[in-house]
């Protein structure tokens, strides 16, 4: 007999006009959500294909990036004695991580796979590149913006998370 | 989901174009640095060396920064043209003194000119530009920019 999850039934989206009939607003919501994640996809895929075309993963391109911002950086800051002591050493692996982790989030928020994975995993990269010497308001907004893929349940409302935790409903991957 | 495929394809072709020379600049400016604060000195065809102006092109605005989310996003599907940065005003001379604070400056990322209030200055060169050539305005190293801001901002005894 297959396991049944009640919480995964419980954040089942039906996809149809008698749905937005029914609930107009929730649903509208729920959408505006959906589309929202998947912008946020986009974002990440557009960040990683950028790195990919500069030659990131093959290239001093990072340290170049990373000396540059030294110079625009407060000379006292934190984030100049992170990038000298870590950032420009280490680039390479930095710039696999980055741009790996941003294909990753891009796959897992437009699939709906493993979604609050994908989004914390945003949220990570985010506050790296703040601590890195990144940071600006706009970190605030993508960070609200990512922040919501990890509070709600929309790789239940549209993706494969749904599908997956009905047949492993212990696995905190597909929550 | 045809149209999706549609979209991801042109997304993918416009992030793999070529990217755009790069020019050699005299006054190169970061259009991606939401943070930065640049300083340039610009002085009039024969003024003396102590006679000059100070432009400071400040950090982005709250909003503006937060709106560099967008100009990321619209990058895939069109070339950016310009961007716009705060900018303040010093004045040189036996009494320093702030012309203005609420300024903006407009930078052609195209033609490489900063459009500022009454002129513009051409990237490539540092001509000054106002009703002809004005004079010439070079970039400060950040550390000697932010020095000269603090002189001109502390008053005279």
């Amino acid at each position: 007999m297959t396991p049944v999850s009640t919480e995964a039934t419980d954040h089942v989206i039906e996809w149809s006009a008698a749905a937005f009939r029914a609930r107009p607003a929730r649903m509208a919501g729920i959408a505006f959500v959906i589309i929202l994640r998947w912008l946020f996809a986009l974002f990440h895929l557009l960040a990683a294909l950028n790195k990919l075309r500069l030659g990131w993963l093959w290239s001093d391109q990072l340290r170049q990036v990373f000396s540059q911002r030294l110079a625009e950086l407060d000379p006292g800051s934190f984030a100049v004695a992170f990038l000298q002591s870590f950032g420009i050493p280490l680039y390479l692996p930095i710039a696999w991580v980055v741009t790996v982790g941003e294909f990753a989030v891009a796959a897992s928020l437009f699939l709906g796979l493993c979604t609050r994975a994908g989004a914390l995993l945003a949220l990570w990269l985010m506050l790296m590149f703040g601590i890195g010497g990144y940071y600006d308001a706009s970190l605030i907004a993508l960070g609200a913006w990512g922040a919501l893929f990890l509070l709600l349940p929309t790789g239940h409302w549209q993706g494969m998370d749904r599908r997956f935790h009905a047949r492993y409903p212990q696995s905190i991957w597909f929550r | 989901m045809r149209h999706w495929g549609l979209m991801m394809a042109m997304a993918l072709l416009a992030a793999c174009a070529p990217p755009v020379a790069d020019e050699q600049l005299a006054i190169p400016l970061n259009p991606l640095c939401s943070t930065c604060d640049d300083f340039l000195r610009c002085e009039a065809v024969g003024a003396g060396g102590d006679d000059f102006l100070l432009l400071h092109l400040r950090q982005k605005t709250f909003w503006a920064q937060v709106a560099t989310i967008w100009d990321y996003l619209a990058q895939a599907f069109r070339e950016r043209e310009q961007d716009r940065r705060p900018l303040a005003t010093y004045a040189s001379g036996s009494v320093p003194e702030m012309v203005s604070d609420t300024n903006i400056a407009v930078i052609d990322l195209r033609q490489h000119r900063i459009a500022i209030p009454g002129g513009w200055i051409d990237q490539r060169n540092g001509d000054w530009h106002h009703d002809g050539l004005r004079g010439h305005c070079r970039l400060l190293p950040r550390p000697e920019g932010r020095a000269l801001l603090q002189q001109l901002r502390t008053p005279a005894r």
